[in-house]
């Protein structure tokens, strides 16, 4: 149970820096401990007491979901894929206003 | 005997040889995109022939289903893939007016953004559906900011921090149903969901559904819309009203009704539906350039779709899938039109276009589609709007259909607004529109008014929708 | 006041994901419990997804790690999905970063410790990534972090030698036949099997590297693919330096 405690409090801490936080990295890394939280979510949903990897090994008789371990997998690279793509744009941002902050860019651009 | 699988790779196969082509011949790669979509198109329509005869269902890998991942595609499914191939065929033609550099990934983004709205559509799995959002979404971001400009990469990076937070919202519910049923497929998740705590479901419901919402422009998520819509290229909004939205509403339409059995009146939905038309409606009136104005109007008639799927009777759900099929050619030739008419007259406020739709190449289909947004009878709109109010009548929901139809009273005020201003008498000759922007215009024109007329092959397709409603396919 | 919102937003979000959470159960589940329904032939199963995962694993497609054979084989869409993400974010870096005027910037050389640590690292590390991908089908890892350590490598090089430029229009054709490669192994599967993605190739003796049929035909594909989509990004992002 403190698996999903912990879990979830990375998506709720994550929520609160997305959305308090005026500097556009801090920002995105707000939404990576979403992902991150989301992907300890979905692996420990995984988990069988005494269970081991799921790799045939003929020695032991229990083995864990192996479901979420592939869910998270391709869950991982999504989310490294969108934090390429929103540090582009970042750094685009950058180039043409020279600044990060949120409100200074909400200002030049209207 | 066509396997919904070559719908998906074909977009995909073509997407990935584009590099290849583009090093021997950088300029041939736009026609190469025509005619891709062009196949797909024909795809779709063979597509479309085979569903109405029976629901198609493609194992992928040969695994009997929950086991393996399987496309499920019903009548509702193979309309809405037409309409989506059609759309992007469509601008994929009017691309050809001006390059967007670098050429070579512009058409390698569309269609990829095409394959991911064809597959949020066909897929059987919510997980599949989870990454068919994802690959949707990725292409979106990196059409949105294609302007690279200022404005172009604010509201672009506004997307995406709001996309990504729906993408979590979605997973979570996804790992919510998982963790209780302890499978993937929609099928049999609909089958055992009585075995889900009905807290639990609510919870998992209710986060799918914010997930979904965001890309399909529901308030209060859809604060993305006016920044991308602005700042993006014209044809790159046209394909956004048309592909992504219409993807993510059907994927709404899934979790509503194939995955989790709701049937009858959906308070939450039907309310939400309505908050948004009229802040759509609302704010579209009060702004004076074209395109902010076009994508606040967007916002309402989504919102309109997302109502009709929450009465939740037949009639109003065959609304709601008229109106998508409406509001899909509709708004993308508006946008067509707009980026015609900004670069006419070299402004993007109303007040500046004064007389530029005089040319009837380009006035009588903004007309047509005007007309059939606001739901005037010879148009395919028309029948959008009445099924919905209909539906909403049948289920006694008096009260939301009145507020709807004050909204739409503001529509056609700042829509009048804007033909008076368009068509008034010119003050300046306008440069001429060139071939490949007022064919595809005319297009969706056409379509508009031939199935306007004669509305009975949709209303066939869409005659088994109270089998969707109830959990089919 | 934005603070206050956000500090009630996200515990409101909290509380109300922890009361759903409270009612799964952690640890303590019979994974062969949870019986699924055959929507095509439409009648109840006494068996689940995940142990019918475990039980049939080897049999069914070859490989012996079952992370392995859910990712390549069973849910081989997902991956197909997955792999086309890392692409479309690879093609917007590139179309983001792209500026038609050269704006070179100046950069520091690195210390003689990075340096020659690092051209002695390369070969190796790249040599380790490549045998997380090939051994894909037998012990934990696979395409994905064996492609991650590859790109790692060039990662390495881009900080010792900031002058570096790995070639990029090569690295996109790789990159694009690899991902060719995957598709086409998924269309062969039609022809040779009746099914998209289909294991056409033969099974061989599990527990040996030659087995399970074209899962590692696709690994070694993706590994390539995301080692080269990786170094695309980091190139991309660090500009033209000189």
């Amino acid at each position: 149970m403190i698996f999903y405690a912990a879990s979830l409090a990375l998506v709720a801490i994550g929520i609160y820096v997305v959305i308090s936080k005026r500097n556009l990295i801090k920002i995105i890394i707000g939404l990576d401990m979403i992902d991150t939280g989301v992907n300890l979510l979905l692996i420990s949903i995984g988990y069988v007491r005494g269970g081991t990897a799921p790799i045939e090994n003929g020695n032991y008789p229990l083995y864990v979901d192996p479901i979420p371990h592939a869910l998270v997998l391709t869950a991982i690279v999504i989310g490294v894929s969108v934090m390429a793509l929103a540090l582009s744009i970042v750094i685009g941002l950058y180039r043409h206003t020279g600044t990060l902050e949120i409100d200074e860019i909400r200002g030049l651009v209207k | 005997m066509i396997r919904p699988v070559l719908l998906i790779a074909l977009p995909l196969f073509f997407a990935f040889l584009l590099p290849v082509i583009g090093l021997w011949n950088k300029k041939g790669v736009k026609y190469v995109t025509v005619g891709v979509m062009g196949v797909e198109l024909l795809l779709a329509v063979a597509l479309l022939d085979e569903v109405l005869l029976h629901p198609v269902i493609d194992k992928i890998g040969g695994f009997v289903p929950p086991i393996g991942i399987v496309l499920m595609v019903g009548r509702l499914g193979g309309f809405l893939t037409l309409i989506i191939a059609l759309s992007a065929f469509v601008i994929s033609i009017y691309n050809l007016w001006e390059d967007k550099e670098p050429i070579v990934r512009y058409n390698m983004l569309s269609l990829l953004l095409l394959m991911g709205s064809v597959g949020m559509v066909i897929t059987g799995d919510i997980f599949n559906l989870f990454v068919f959002l994802e690959i949707t979404s990725i292409a979106s971001y990196g059409l949105a900011s294609y302007n690279r400009d200022a404005r172009g990469f604010s509201g672009a990076i506004k997307y995406v921090v709001l996309g990504s937070i729906g993408s979590s919202f979605v997973l979570i519910g996804i790992a919510l149903i998982y963790a209780q049923l302890r499978t993937l497929n929609m099928l049999d998740i609909a089958h055992r969901i009585g075995e889900m705590d009905p807290y639990v479901r609510l919870i998992a419901f209710t986060s799918l559904f914010l997930g979904f919402g965001v890309e399909a422009e529901m308030f209060p998520l859809n604060t993305w819309v006016p920044g991308v819509y602005d700042g993006a290229p014209n044809a790159v909004v046209s394909m956004f009203a048309s592909m992504p939205a219409k993807s993510s509403i059907f994927a709404l339409a899934r979790m509503m009704f194939t995955v989790f059995s709701f049937s009858g009146f959906m308070w939450f939905v039907a309310i939400l539906g309505l908050i948004t038309v009229f802040f759509g409606e609302m704010v579209a009136f009060a702004q004076d350039k074209l395109k902010k104005m076009l994508a606040y109007s967007s916002i309402g008639q989504m919102g309109m779709i997302i109502m009709g799927l929450g009465i939740g009777t037949a009639m109003s759900v065959e609304g709601a899938f008229f109106q998508m099929f409406g509001h899909a050619l509709a708004k993308a030739l508006l946008f067509l039109a707009a980026g015609y008419m900004i670069y006419a007259v070299k402004s993007e406020k109303i007040q500046d276009m004064v007389g530029v739709a005089k040319n009837p190449l380009v006035g009588v289909p903004v007309v047509i589609a005007i007309l059939s947004l606001l739901g005037m009878p010879p148009f395919v709109g028309f029948y959008g709007k009445f099924y919905i109010v209909l539906g909403g009548i049948d289920a006694r929901a008096y009260g939301i259909i009145a507020l709807f139809l004050a909204a739409t009273i503001i529509e056609v005020v700042y829509y009048a607004r804007f033909i008076k201003v368009a068509f008034a008498k010119p003050v300046r000759e306008y440069v001429s529109p060139e071939p490949v922007v007022y064919l595809p215009m005319m297009v969706f024109a056409i379509v508009i008014v031939v199935f306007g007329i004669f509305p009975a092959p949709i209303f066939a397709i869409l005659s088994k929708v109270s089998m969707f409603i109830l959990g089919g396919i | 006041m934005k603070r206050i919102i956000a500090i009630t937003l996200s515990v409101l979000i909290f509380l109300i994901f922890m009361t759903a959470f409270a009612r799964v159960k952690f640890g303590n589940i019979a994974l062969s419990k949870y019986f699924y329904f055959n929507p095509v032939k439409k009648q109840m199963t006494r068996d689940s997804v995940p142990s019918h995962y475990l039980k049939e694993g080897i049999k069914e497609t070859g490989s012996t790690n079952i992370v392995t054979a859910v990712v390549v084989d069973y849910r081989g869409f997902d991956t197909l999905g997955e792999v086309t993400v890392l692409f479309l974010a690879s093609i917007g870096v590139g179309a983001l970063m792209y500026i038609k005027r050269e704006e070179k910037r100046k950069v520091r050389e690195a210390n003689e410790i990075v340096k020659t640590a690092s051209a002695f690292l390369f070969g190796f590390i790249v040599l380790f990534g490549a045998y997380i991908f090939v051994h894909g089908h037998l012990t934990p890892g696979g395409g994905f972090p064996g492609g991650s350590v590859i790109a790692s490598a060039y990662l390495l090089l881009y900080l010792a030698y900031p002058k570096y430029a790995a070639d990029h229009s090569k690295l996109s054709v790789l990159e694009s036949l690899a991902g060719l490669t995957f598709l086409v192994t998924g269309l062969l599967g039609i022809i040779f099997g009746g099914h998209f993605l289909y294991n056409f190739l033969p099974y061989g003796v599990p527990r040996y590297l030659f087995s399970a049929g074209v899962i590692p035909v696709i690994y070694v594909a993706v590994g390539i693919k995301v080692g080269s989509e990786l170094t695309g990004i980091v190139d991309s992002m660090m500009g033209v330096r000189e």
